[in-house]
């Protein structure tokens, strides 16, 4: 709340500046501000975690400078800002870029984003209404860029990013042969500072960028209140296990400095080279300590024990570097070849040191014993390398056809050497894989009469896979096709097919997935808009698991069954415009459920200077797996629009 | 299998690549293409209205940074060319450029050529054709003015025009990018002027997936890292477009979830067994991240429990 306020107050006290500072030098102002109101019925959670637009004050949207050109400021030429959806959320923005033409220009971002999880089929071993791991938080990312002479033969360049997630949540920790709820305080600060230059000189031109990155993350985890029977409520060998405190917190430090070289350069006037590098090597270091008490089980240690202190550092270098060359070569009018080669090559070297300190500790069968310390340091290491070649021919002047034409090949090389420490069923957790993936990729365009039909297609081999859900197999073909015969009316249709398989003896799994779609939209008249969508998605899988309990093996199967109607009016008079949309979605594949989403827009101007804005939406989820996640929501907006 | 080093890759990519630009015997390409000498008389602001309110335009701007005192008709002619006949005949249009079509996009990659790292407005995916090519998201003269980079509408609507299906997902699955309000877009994540492999998906500079761009939390690197990078990517779990489970997951339970890979029916895969404790029958052992709550990887614990 305090964040949304804080978001709100700023985009006001923004826009009323900006508005005195617009109006004084005659630049374009533009704000829609007011208040939206929400009637809910049915689960919270579910529409917090899915839509999550509140009640309270809104900047709808905000636009300073729009057609570009200032006058009156000496270090300005240009200046606009966007902004959108501040203050009520859940995602709002704000844009600027300013800047003198061959002094400076200045791009930067601000966006906030209201993060909300409470989710009943996640995390949810008890069956409860919501899940045991939620979250509420807020993320601001800050984005800021510098070109300093833009145009000349050296440009410097600054950068600034910043991306801040706070907010509480709940967890779970496994302790003792149970799990616990927590409550989690999080906080997570990500910054990167960036300074380099762009250069041109003749036929050649680049830019060198070092970057400079901190990740910061602390949390704090506590019992949360009545949580400590756990979730396991019968018995461990008889014993009652249960947890009277729990407190975990953890500190998150990592630097990562990175450099990038890109340069281009013509070999003639129709051949360009392009290379580049970039290294990123990333140290992290953790510290963590935990305590608990209560009545518990280890089976590790093969005792009862009542407390445990636990004290752990660990540090993790990841370097990558990639590197690569391009060749474009415009061949002729209409006609290019392009090529390259990049490779792709990445480090993991993981180093741990855990110190656990079980208290009042005593055998299975209830013999009393000293305190016991166990000690974990363990050492891994990952190594992967990646080369990817690709080559492209594309025609595009064939009249109306434009015809595109690629292959490319992937060759994936992973090491991994896990500490002992990790394997706890022997198999799956290291080694050595190689993989090989060829793609061969083409498109199709053809525009003319009225007539637009775009279809493109890809097929991929692999000759093995890594991961079980890993293809060996792909084809995925999509079309598009619009005729507008008439001024009046648009006819649209899009086909998606996708089919992979793996057929690795013993996995055999294989997907599909198609969507369709329809749409018309007419507009008999000028002012009047109409619009009319169909759509079916399918998608089914199938793949062979083993049960963990009894080795059974069985058919982990996925479907997907939805249809879609959607339906849309724009009316537009001299000072009126009224827009409204209504859609459907059912879905009776292995999650059923069904979606309506409608809404209407009223806007008009009633002077050159204010406007009045209303809007109804509404979203209604009907979850026939989880009847409790159920949700309708209807919210009632009403702004006002403001151009001094 | 012997890689090189990384030094001595670039130094060997770089060698190559100066060696051949500085054999190159191309005169150098233009900032932006000399103007055709315009003979003084009426200036084409005279005529049309799109003129006289160019000067905000960003292609002014520079020109007139290039250009110190350049008149108005003078940036006109860059695109439109000589426009002395056009007036001459009293405006006829067919003696004066106009640019449409894919023609009318070439005029576009006279400047606009330079291709970066991962994109290329010349060579990029949606470059140039008859169908798809510059001036069918972006309009010199008739922008949205609520919109950036002389784009005719926002970026989401604008992709739509042909990619329904992907619009689709966001607009009507539950668990999808907030895409309507604007802080994201499609182009948050995908470059329109990229090149077609992997759908033009956006990376950082370092080469990560762009999902961790914002979600940097679970950007890592961890010292129990866990597919993220390494042998995958977000998305063998998620679905970024929208999903009909809760956190955009592939899988309507998290025990289909894991155990699609965490099953060791073949040999020489990824991805372990799960010990025989876990009975999946039992709710409790189906939500696997009850237990293994740093599924994107743990700086502290081999088994991702916390």
């Amino acid at each position: 709340m305090r964040t949304f306020r804080s978001a709100f107050l700023v985009a006001t006290l923004a826009a009323l500046g900006s508005a005195g500072l617009a109006r004084a030098q005659a630049i374009p102002f533009d704000i829609e501000v007011g208040y939206r109101f929400l009637t809910l019925s049915g689960s919270e959670e579910s529409y917090r975690s899915q839509i999550n637009e509140r009640e309270g004050f809104l900047v709808r949207s905000i636009h300073i400078g729009e057609d570009g050109k200032t006058s009156g400021f000496p270090i300005l030429d240009h200046l606009r800002i966007d902004g959108a959806e501040l203050g009520a959320g859940p995602a709002g923005s704000l844009r600027l870029d300013a800047g003198l033409a061959g002094a400076y220009r200045l791009r930067a971002s601000y966006r906030h984003f209201d993060q909300f999880s409470a989710l009943s089929g996640f995390a949810n071993p008890l069956g409860a209404v919501v899940g045991q791991q939620t979250w509420d938080r807020q993320r601001d990312v800050v984005d800021v860029n510098l070109e300093l002479l833009p145009g000349a033969v050296v440009t410097p360049l600054l950068g600034y990013t910043s991306n801040n997630l706070v907010g509480p949540g709940t967890s779970t920790a496994f302790l003792g042969q149970d799990e616990f709820r927590l409550g989690q305080d999080l906080k997570v600060h990500d910054q990167e500072f960036r300074v380099g230059a762009g250069f041109r000189a003749g036929p050649v031109s680049g830019e060198f960028l070092q970057g400079w990155r901190r990740y910061r993350e602390t949390e704090k985890l506590s019992l949360l209140s009545g949580a400590g029977a756990g979730n396991n409520t019968g018995t461990v060998l008889d014993k009652d296990v249960n947890l009277s405190s729990y407190s975990r917190s953890s500190v998150t430090d990592i630097n990562t400095p990175t450099t990038s070289f890109f340069v281009r350069g013509f070999l003639t006037d129709s051949v360009q080279l392009i290379g580049l590098y970039v290294k990123s090597s990333a140290g992290g270091d953790d510290t963590d300590t935990t305590s608990a008490t209560g009545s518990l089980v280890s089976f590790p240690v093969a005792r009862f024990f009542t407390g445990l202190t636990e004290n752990g550092s660990s540090r993790v270098d990841n370097t990558v570097w990639r590197a690569g060359a391009r060749v474009e070569w415009h061949v002729l009018q209409g006609v290019d070849v392009t090529g390259g080669f990049v490779r792709r090559h990445a480090t993991w070297d993981g180093r741990d040191l855990v110190s656990s300190l079980f208290s009042g500790t005593s055998t299975f069968t209830g013999f009393t014993l000293a305190d016991l310390t166990t000690i974990l340091n363990a050492k891994n290491s990952i190594e992967r390398t990646e080369d990817v070649y690709d080559v492209q021919v594309a025609a595009k002047a064939f009249g109306p056809f434009g015809i595109r034409a690629g292959y490319s090949q992937t060759q994936q090389d992973l090491t991994i050497s896990p500490d002992p420490s990790e394997i706890v069923v022997p198999g799956g957790q290291g080694g050595t894989f190689n993989r090989k993936i060829n793609r061969y990729e083409g498109a199709l365009t053809f525009a003319a009469g009225g007539f637009f039909i775009a279809g493109e297609a890809s097929w991929d081999d692999a000759n093995v896979a890594v991961l079980r859900t890993d293809f060996t197999s792909r084809n995925r073909e999509r079309v598009r096709a619009t005729w507008k015969g008439f001024s009046w009316l648009t006819l649209g249709a899009t086909g998606l097919w996708i089919d992979q398989k793996n057929d690795t003896i013993l996995i055999s799994s294989k997907g599909t997935s198609r969507q369709y779609t329809g749409d018309v939209t007419i507009t008999p008249v000028k002012m009047l808009r109409l619009h009319g969508a169909y759509g079916k998605m399918q998608a089914d899988s199938t793949i062979p698991v083993r049960a963990p309990q009894d080795f059974s093996v069985f058919d982990s199967v996925n479907k997907e069954d939805g249809e879609l109607y959607e339906a849309g009016l724009g009316l537009k008079f001299d000072k009126l415009a009224i827009d409204g949309f209504w859609t459907r979605f059912a879905n009776e594949g292995t999650y059923e459920y069904r979606l309506y989403r409608g809404g209407v827009r009223v806007d008009f101007d009633a002077t050159q200077h204010f406007g009045l804005v209303g809007e109804w939406s509404v979203d209604r989820y009907l979850d026939t797996q989880i009847s409790t996640a159920s949700f309708r929501a209807t919210r009632i907006g009403a702004y006002l629009k403001w151009r001094p | 299998m012997k890689h090189l080093s990384p030094g001595a890759f670039a130094a060997v990519a770089l060698a190559v690549l100066t060696a051949g630009v500085a054999s190159a015997q191309a005169p150098s390409p233009p900032a932006s293409p000399a103007p055709a000498k315009v003979e003084a008389g009426p200036a084409c602001a005279d005529c049309h209205d799109e003129a006289k309110i160019f000067a905000g335009n960003p292609h002014m701007r520079a020109y007139g940074a290039a250009h110190k005192g350049a008149q108005g008709s003078e940036v006109c002619a860059t695109c439109h060319g000589d426009g002395t006949k056009h007036m001459e005949a009293g405006g006829d249009k067919t003696l004066i450029r106009t640019l449409h079509g894919r023609t009318g996009a070439e005029t576009c990659a006279t400047c606009h050529k330079q291709s970066a790292e991962r994109s290329s407005f010349k060579t990029g995916v949606h470059a140039s054709s008859e169908a798809v090519n510059c001036l069918s998201c972006h309009s010199i003269h008739k922008s949205n003015p609520k919109q950036a980079s002389l784009l005719v509408s926002e970026p989401t609507q604008l992709c739509a025009t042909c990619h329904q299906d992907a619009a689709s997902s966001f607009r009507t699955l539950p668990y999808a990018h907030r895409l309507k309000e604007g802080a994201l877009s499609c182009v948050s994540c995908h470059d329109p002027h990229g090149r077609s492999a992997k759908h033009a998906v956006k990376e950082t500079r370092a080469g990560e997936p762009g999902c961790v761009s914002c979600h940097s939390e679970v950007r890592g690197p961890f010292v129990y890292p866990h597919v993220n990078g390494v042998a995958g990517d977000c998305t063998s779990c998620h679905i970024p477009h929208g999903s009909s489970y809760p956190h955009q997951l592939q899988r309507a339970t998290i025990a289909s979830q894991c155990l699609e890979c965490h099953s060791t029916l073949a040999a020489g895969t990824l991805g372990s067994q799960p010990p025989s404790f876990h009975n999946i029958s039992l709710p409790r052992y189906k939500n696997c991240t009850t237990c293994h709550v740093a599924v994107h990887g743990s700086q502290r614990s081999p088994q991702l429990l916390k």
